[in-house]
């Protein structure tokens, strides 16, 4: 189960695997004075949350509300409607920011402040000791690999270093709920990798992490699971999950490709046809066997079977136009 | 438990913040320094014993030198020095601030010579005109005793500070202030010009104006006063600081002597009186509330002849006139006399004290605002609210006469020309 | 730790910081040596304003401003402590800032004073007290603006209401003069506004010289002086606290 529904959330009550609950959180932003008229919903009535050990990519168009939803689950802004917890607790309270990680889109740090001086005063400001901020600081430049420039001043640093020293910050002290915004900006391949293996480290200690990410091709290297949104909704995945599974079969034959898959298959599930070669809609790896048995049996000579998988971008396209289209 | 505890100090250190910020901004208000009974001074033996030998010491000195520095919060500092001899000689030198301007007072008995390092300087009496006129290689010449320099001094308005002690004490006079003295008491000790020295503390007038003196042990002479006059909306403070403090040493009779130089040229400064509105000249009327809060309209009295009197708590002078003036409203009343005084200076309720004490029944204005205080100095011309300053109105609301002080000769002849009843004194 | 470090960082968080520190005692420096104050008054005034008013601009400008306008506070403000801290600490950072550099003044005047002829540095002390406490109010004022407007743009606002309201005022006191509204607005720049005129006097003696009472200093004056300059201070912080912790930081990118 990719997201568990406010439904299943109740069912489990009191046993607080639950990192992250939200429920019917909606948020209006409306600029003081101004007409209701003009006021923008950037969140409507959204219910999730997030267990244990979950990796969870927030995905969707620009305006969809990932940032809000992000913001709201951080404690930055508060919803108009609806609340937050964070480990039973709100999400705007100290207790609440104990379990936090969080890491901004563009992490932004003083200027002459050195790496090493930046991860001491974050380690400080979440109030560990001396020793411990200098363990803390220590482990944090391996774990993130920044050893070449831990000594340079900030304002020196690439867009990948600074990703890497925010992504330090927010992992600092294992926090159980990290919010990662676009974590892999400025990364290389071999950063992103690292990324990864770092997060899958996290879930398998327990950590949960949220994702917001407009690169698909990454946040799948990253996650599975995902929650998709749109105009300050979140789509359901329950029937995507098969969807992402879905794909198309490319079928060559012989001749009388046409004839054969009238013959064979209903017209919805042929995506394009021509004297040799088939595109088979694929609802799940399963079906091939049959799809390819009712092909022979109406007489086709298979000369090649492909079957190619839907990727999470063409589930992004494809549930961005149904939205649209609704 | 831990929120409300939290929240219960938080109360208790918000409550402590209001009280105590609330005790301060009493402390720095108006109102902690506004006249109350309480600050008239009682009578304290040895006070007074000390007071006495200040006194003492002033008469018995042959000479008397010292250097003295007055200021005040609403006045800026003049320096002065000071040079008495018996039996009549001073010399007082004055300067303004930064300024290097001297102003120089000596006197030698009957008259009193003032002269200026350079041209003399803006005074209470100039206006443009005259100063560009009269400013350079001027000194001016002028009937007075070395008793009364300081009020010469105040008088034309030279210093921005005026001298609180009096050299008149050093001459064998007396303070002029000296009968209106409530009680003095004991302050302690406290260093001043680097002397410890006894302090006492003297009410006047029923604390209309209190004097701080610290006293040197060593000669009995202050080292500073400090005075402080409870006035309408503030009091008016000024600290008179000594130094360099000489009795009994050698100082010449030339330093006394001064001679104008060539081309110097007597000038007469304009008297006060000079200023007051013109006989023939429309009374300015007003509107103005009485002591007892109602409002007093001088238009109202058209019918009668009006005697108007411009009076303070604390200038016995104006005491002594509104005396003479209730004295009169008794022989006077419902005859076609109208006594009406009006005080722009002082605090209500040391004026309602006065006023109630002296059983006052005639009209009086009391207000201090700027409004009236403006009317008078501009509309009536009153240039100094030293003493009691008349005026006689006519039936046709015209000026007859108008006076400072208390002149037995220019009321009568003012109330016969106004057509008022003849004035017994 | 946790207050060290935002302590600390009062001191690096803009470059030109210590700059502002040499400046300033150079100016005084400067002026000592040119005009050799026949009064402490002189300098002490000089001293009140430059520390107490400009320094203090200087130092608080964009304090949380510029946290805020760069997206930095998202980050801050995640962290497992009470926001209010950010302002507190903070605020301590600038106050010991001042401290320093007023002890720094201190022994820079007295140096001068054993160099030059005259000497006038009696009761210097109190001036510098006076400083700091003005100094402490000016930028608590100013940290607080801070929270709603983003950069620099606090000690602006401030610097030009200072001056733009010391002159409008004046003009108001010659307009109102006798009437009611100039005694409500001598109150309010007397108490509700940084306590210049009060410390000043404070500073300058004039309670004690002048003060209805025996003695240098009155005591319960000068007391109740700096209590409502503290206070005073407590109430800008207050409100700065209680924005801050109200305030929602966003970067939608909607």
């Amino acid at each position: 189960m990719l997201v568990q529904t406010e439904q299943e959330t109740a069912c489990e009550a009191g046993v607080q695997p639950m990192v992250v609950e939200c429920h019917g959180l909606t948020k209006v932003f409306r600029r003081p004075f101004a007409s209701l008229d003009k006021a923008v919903c950037a969140l409507r009535d959204v219910s999730l949350s997030v267990r244990r050990g979950q990796i969870v990519g927030l995905i969707g168009p620009n305006g969809a509300g990932k940032s809000t939803l992000l913001n709201l689950i951080a404690g930055l802004i508060l919803p108009t409607q609806g609340r937050v917890t964070i480990c039973g607790r709100p999400a705007r309270s100290v207790a609440a920011r104990r379990y936090l990680g969080f890491m901004p889109e563009h992490p932004v740090f003083p200027g002459l402040y050195t790496a090493r001086a930046v991860l001491r005063y974050h380690a400080a400001l979440l109030g560990l000791s001396a020793q411990s901020i200098a363990r803390q600081v220590d482990a944090s430049i391996q774990r993130l690999h920044m050893q070449e420039f831990a000594d340079r001043p900030a304002s020196d640093f690439s867009q990948g270093m600074k990703q890497r020293l925010a992504l330090a910050i927010a992992m600092m002290s294992d926090p159980p709920l990290l919010l990662l915004d676009e974590p892999s900006n400025g990364l290389d391949p071999i950063g992103i990798v690292e990324l990864r293996d770092l997060l899958q480290q996290l879930r398998d200690a327990g950590a949960s992490v949220v994702i917001s990410s407009h690169r698909l091709g990454e946040l799948e290297k990253l996650t599975s699971d995902y929650i998709f949104m749109h105009r300050g909704r979140i789509v359901q995945f329950g029937d995507e999950l098969t969807a992402s599974q879905a794909g198309q079969l490319r079928v060559g034959v012989v001749s009388d490709g046409e004839a054969v898959a009238r013959a064979a298959l209903p017209s919805s599930r042929v995506l394009s046809v021509c004297d040799t070669e088939l595109m088979i809609a694929i609802g799940e790896p399963d079906e091939v066997p049959d799809v390819v048995r009712d092909l022979v049996a109406a007489g086709a000579k298979i000369t090649s079977v492909l079957l190619r998988r839907e990727n999470i971008e063409e589930v992004f396209l494809r549930l961005c136009d149904e939205g649209d289209s609704r | 438990m831990q929120m409300r505890k939290k929240t219960n100090i938080w109360i208790v250190v918000t409550a402590a913040a209001v009280i105590v910020e609330v005790w301060a901004l009493y402390v720095l208000g108006a109102s902690a320094a506004r006249w109350r009974p309480a600050m008239i001074v009682a009578e304290e033996p040895a006070a007074r014993a000390l007071y006495e030998a200040m006194i003492e010491a002033a008469h018995q000195a042959r000479t008397l030198s010292y250097r003295s520095f007055c200021s005040g919060p609403g006045s800026g500092p003049s320096a002065y020095s000071v040079q008495l001899k018996k039996p009549n000689l001073v010399r007082v030198e004055m300067t303004n601030g930064m300024s290097t301007k001297v102003t120089t007072v000596v006197g030698d008995g009957d008259r009193l010579r003032v002269f200026w390092s350079g041209d003399r300087p803006f005074l209470k009496v100039d206006d443009f005109e005259r100063n560009e006129s009269t400013q350079s290689n001027v000194y001016v010449d002028m009937a007075g005793s070395p008793a009364g320099v300081a009020d010469e001094m105040a008088r034309l308005g030279v210093a921005w500070s005026d001298l609180v002690w009096s050299p008149s004490v050093f001459f064998n006079g007396a303070d002029e202030f000296e009968p209106h003295i409530d009680g003095i008491r004991l302050r302690g000790t406290n260093e001043a010009s680097g002397e410890e020295c006894d302090v006492i503390e003297v009410s006047y007038f029923k604390a209309q104006r209190t004097r701080h003196y610290w006293l040197s042990r060593k000669d009995h002479l202050p080292r500073r006063v400090k005075e402080i006059v409870r006035l309408a909306d503030t009091n008016r403070v000024i600290a008179e600081e000594w130094a360099r403090v000489e009795v009994n040493a050698a100082i010449s009779d030339e330093r006394f002597a001064w001679s104008p130089p060539e081309g110097f040229r007597a000038w007469e400064p304009p008297e006060l009186e000079d200023f007051l509105l013109k006989p023939g000249s429309d009374a300015p009327d007003f509107e103005l509330p009485s002591i007892s809060g109602d409002a007093i309209r001088l238009s109202d009295l058209r019918d009668e002849v009006v005697w108007l009197c411009l009076w303070q708590v604390g200038s016995p002078e104006c005491r002594e006139q509104m005396r003479y003036l209730q004295s009169l409203h008794g022989k006077t009343k419902d005859k076609g006399l109208a006594i009406l005084g009006v005080n722009v200076a002082d605090d209500r309720r040391i004026a309602q004290t006065f006023v109630r004490d002296e059983a006052i029944s005639f009209p009086c204005v009391l207000d201090s605002s700027e409004g009236a205080a403006r009317l008078f100095a501009e509309g009536y011309g009153m240039k100094s609210s030293e003493g009691p300053v008349n005026f006689v109105i006519g039936r046709d609301g015209k000026i007859v006469d108008a006076w400072y002080g208390q002149d037995s000769n220019r009321a009568p002849a003012a109330l016969q020309a106004a057509g008022g009843q003849d004035v017994d004194r | 730790m946790r207050a060290y470090e935002l302590i600390r960082e009062t001191y690096f968080r803009r470059s030109y910081i210590w700059i502002a520190h040499l400046s300033w005692l150079a100016v005084y420096g400067v002026f000592w040596w040119s005009f050799v104050p026949a009064k402490t008054e002189t300098m002490g005034k000089f001293i009140l304003i430059g520390s107490g008013l400009f320094l203090a601009l200087t130092l608080s400008a964009g304090i949380l401003g510029d946290d805020i306008a760069s997206g930095r506070i998202c980050v801050l403000v995640t962290k497992p402590f009470w926001t209010g801290k950010l302002y507190l600490f903070r605020w301590i950072g600038l106050s010991l800032q001042a401290a320093v550099h007023l002890l720094l003044t201190g022994v820079l005047l007295g140096v001068l004073d054993l160099l030059t002829p005259k000497n006038s540095i009696e009761g210097l002390g109190v001036w510098l007290l006076a400083t700091w406490l003005l100094f402490n109010a000016v930028a608590a004022l100013s940290t607080s603006l801070s929270v709603v407007l983003g950069r620099a743009f606090n000690s602006l606002l401030l610097l030009v209401v200072f001056v733009a309201g010391y002159l409008l005022m004046n003009a108001l006191m010659v307009l109102l003069r006798g009437e009611a509204g100039a005694g409500w607005l001598t109150a309010f720049v007397r108490y509700a506004w940084p306590p210049f005129e009060l410390l000043r006097k404070f500073a300058g003696g004039e309670y004690g010289p002048h003060a209805l009472t025996v003695g240098r200093f009155s005591l319960s004056h000068s007391v109740a002086c700096v209590v409502h300059s503290l206070v005073l201070t407590c109430v800008y912080g207050a409100v700065g606290i209680l924005l801050l912790c109200r305030r929602q930081f966003s970067r939608v990118r909607e």
